[in-house]
């Protein structure tokens, strides 16, 4: 099994600027309070990646509660809302529009340097070495084209499709020069792509079977997400500024990685934590915030060290697997 | 019907091999031979043991795996042909060319078997994803390749086969450095401009302890060798530049993981942000934590036999190519060349 360590030069302002990310959560809060008031929440009786009804309660995060898994350690929300309902909220979010026309354009050169150019190549590059780069390739919830027109021009997939995870809105969302499928046909599909597309959906088992049916044996899936096991979100839990429901409803562990992927049908090829900000996003955590509680190691690398200590971090909490940015790629395994 | 393996030779690399096939599902050990084993022959649970090589030829096998000391390869190889077996011959293809073409004239009498050679580095994961990016010319043309192969010989290396001339026929080169040789030809093909300096600087033996070597191929692609055997920290590293960018294999993943964890590091030329990027662009490691290169060696070669493909890894070809350019290396050292046995060897084969 592969893992990759990036070693790059991201800083959070670059994709998510101050301004516009407060901005965002505000109208996420609002939005929030206006949907909670007229949904339906639905408890979950077990855990949405290794199936144990065995839960505590965790942290509760703009009026969502989240609860722990106690075999594989996954959080997640619960009660949560249907899958209809967060579509309805997904399309109709001022927050969500507010992002895509105003953060995601203003921030569209680093995220294309520093996200969408490399989520291509990956792509591009694991699926050669697995012999499926010639075949269909479906995108589930693609909202940024720039890493479709990479695939397309540096790729030999014979059809680009997209498509959004639940069938309950019609209205799908239309990339320029792309075909939007309506109904794909079953072991057809070479290569799915969903990228921040599990943590937000009601039931991410029942997604990973939706894939397995696409696939093609031996086809692949390249999931990105984050992780709960990683070194931010678990210092920082609901105090993390990136944490926002209802796109992050389930917060899977690294053990829940591997059972979803298990239970879906899937052999893992690639299990990375590539991800660059968790030292960040905890030093600016700390300096809204100098009461956060540390362990006393992470405490004095993080407060009294320097930025090669926090280099060093970084780093190795990407070799280890420790970082909450993930990226997942699974083969199907004959049924 | 299984496919009814026998085994020469049971040392670090015949045990390997007893184990990969014990675990397939369509191949059957049954005979194996070593010097080494005591109380024989004997025949337990349908396996011959014997210390003589002949018995093992004489029992009714499909398939025989050589993975002997390099001073018996040929003689093993050329009679399992003869019997019209299908061989496994561990590298290096014999001591030197003679022994290697006595194994190709001996094939060239049996068009229908299966001959493959342990050049095992290329079912790496390192080494097979650095080919694909190759392959997708994703990083542009190659421009030039780097690679460093060494390891410490350590206590009593001096005393073992390896480093017996007569026994071993060349030095750290032929028996480690090969490895990279072949990667080289896997990522540039033939090289027809040879230089070297080779040398025996610390060790006891009668062979090379360090060769150096610079290649050139017909489209100018260099490449630089450095084997050696006074390394003391094994290092395996392969750096291949291309016009768009870098790759670096790091590490090999071994039953002692001493050469370090098996990396592909991919790096993509930034002259456009240079200002920004300031020589030092943005890196992917690729850690790879399972070493299933064995597996997917024997796998190839059954499904060969069993399907009648063509061996595409490890032909014949490849050995002899890789072999001749490992003579072709001691012979550009003049110094090399008339002090040591190869540049004797290599001298008997040009006349002849």
């Amino acid at each position: 099994m592969r893992r990759v360590v990036i070693q790059d030069d991201l800083r959070e302002a670059q994709i998510r600027p101050d301004s516009g990310f407060n901005t965002y959560i505000e109208l996420l809060e609002r939005d929030l309070e206006v949907f909670l008031a007229d949904t339906v929440l639905v408890e979950l009786d077990v855990c949405p990646a290794c199936g144990s009804p065995d839960a505590f309660p965790d942290f509760e995060k703009m009026r969502i509660s989240y609860v722990r898994c106690g075999q594989c350690r996954t959080c997640y929300a619960s009660p949560r809302p249907e899958m209809e309902a967060l579509d309805q909220f997904y399309a109709e979010s001022d927050a969500i529009q507010y992002w895509n026309s105003s953060v995601a354009e203003r921030t569209a050169s680093a995220r294309k340097q520093y996200i969408f150019s490399p989520r291509a190549t990956w792509v591009l590059e694991t699926a050669g070495v697995h012999q499926q780069e010639d075949g269909l390739l479906v995108d589930f919830y693609t909202k940024y084209p720039v890493y479709l027109e990479e695939l397309k021009t540096k790729g030999s997939f014979s059809r680009i499709l997209i498509r959004k995870p639940a069938v309950s809105i019609d209205e799908l969302v239309a990339v320029e020069g792309f075909e939007v499928a309506n109904k794909i046909e079953e072991g057809t599909v070479s290569v799915v792509a969903a990228f921040e597309v599990i943590e937000r959906l009601f039931d991410p088992l029942a997604f990973m079977q939706h894939i397995h049916r696409l696939l093609r044996p031996g086809g692949l899936v390249f999931l990105t997400t984050l992780s709960i096991s990683g070194f931010d979100l678990s210092i920082l839990r609901e105090n993390a500024r990136n944490l926002l429901p209802p796109t992050h409803l389930t917060l899977l562990s690294y053990e829940g990685i591997h059972r979803l992927i298990e239970r879906g049908g899937f052999s893992l090829v690639e299990f990375s934590t590539p991800g660059q900000l968790d030292v960040a996003l905890v030093l600016d955590a700390l300096q809204r915030d100098p009461e956060i509680a540390l362990p006393p190691v992470i405490d004095s690398a993080l407060r009294r060290r320097g930025e090669n200590v926090h280099e060093d971090l970084q780093d190795f909490l990407q070799k280890a697997n420790l970082s909450s940015h993930v990226w997942i790629a699974a083969q199907k395994l004959a049924s | 019907m299984n496919l009814k393996v026998g085994i020469v030779g049971l040392g670090k690399m015949g045990l390997i091999r007893k184990r990969v096939l014990e675990d397939h599902p369509s191949a059957d050990v049954v005979a194996v031979c070593d010097p080494t084993l005591e109380g024989l022959p004997s025949r337990e649970g349908g396996l011959l043991q014997t210390t003589d090589y002949r018995e093992v030829l004489d029992e009714d096998l499909d398939v025989l795996f050589a993975c002997t000391p390099n001073n018996v390869t040929a003689e093993v190889v050329v009679a399992g042909i003869e019997k019209g077996l299908h061989i496994f011959c561990e590298k290096p293809p014999g001591r030197d060319l003679t022994d290697t073409r006595s194994i190709v004239e001996a094939a060239s009498n049996k068009p229908d078997i299966k001959i493959k050679f342990g050049f095992n580095h290329r079912y790496h994961d390192n080494v097979i994803q650095a080919h694909a990016l190759l392959e997708s010319e994703r990083l542009g043309k190659l421009l030039w390749m780097r690679g460093v192969y060494g390891k410490s010989g350590g206590v009593g290396f001096e005393e073992g086969w390896r480093s017996d001339r007569r026994t071993a026929g060349g030095g750290i080169l032929l028996d480690q450095g090969i490895h990279m040789l072949d990667l080289f030809r896997l990522f540039a093909g033939e090289f027809n401009d040879v230089r070297s300096m080779v040398s025996n600087s610390y060790w006891p033996i009668e062979i090379e302890d360090n060769a150096f070597a610079l290649l050139r191929n017909q489209e100018g692609v260099v490449a630089v060798l450095h084997s050696s055997s006074t390394h003391w920290k094994h290092t395996f590293n392969l750096d291949l530049c291309f016009t768009e960018g870098h790759l670096t294999l790091e590490g090999i993943l071994s039953s002692t993981g001493s050469y370090g964890p098996e990396m592909l590091i991919v790096s993509r030329r930034q002259f456009e942000d240079e200002t920004f990027a300031l020589g030092k662009p943005r890196q992917e490691v690729v850690y790879f934590d399972t070493d299933r290169s064995w597996e997917r060696e024997i796998q190839e070669f059954v499904d060969c036999i069993v399907h009648d493909k063509p061996i595409e890894v490890g032909t014949l070809d490849d050995a002899l190519k890789t072999m001749e350019l490992v003579y072709k290396i001691y012979a550009a050292d003049e110094l090399w060349r008339h002090a040591s046995t190869a540049g004797e060897e290599l001298n008997r084969s040009e006349k002849s």
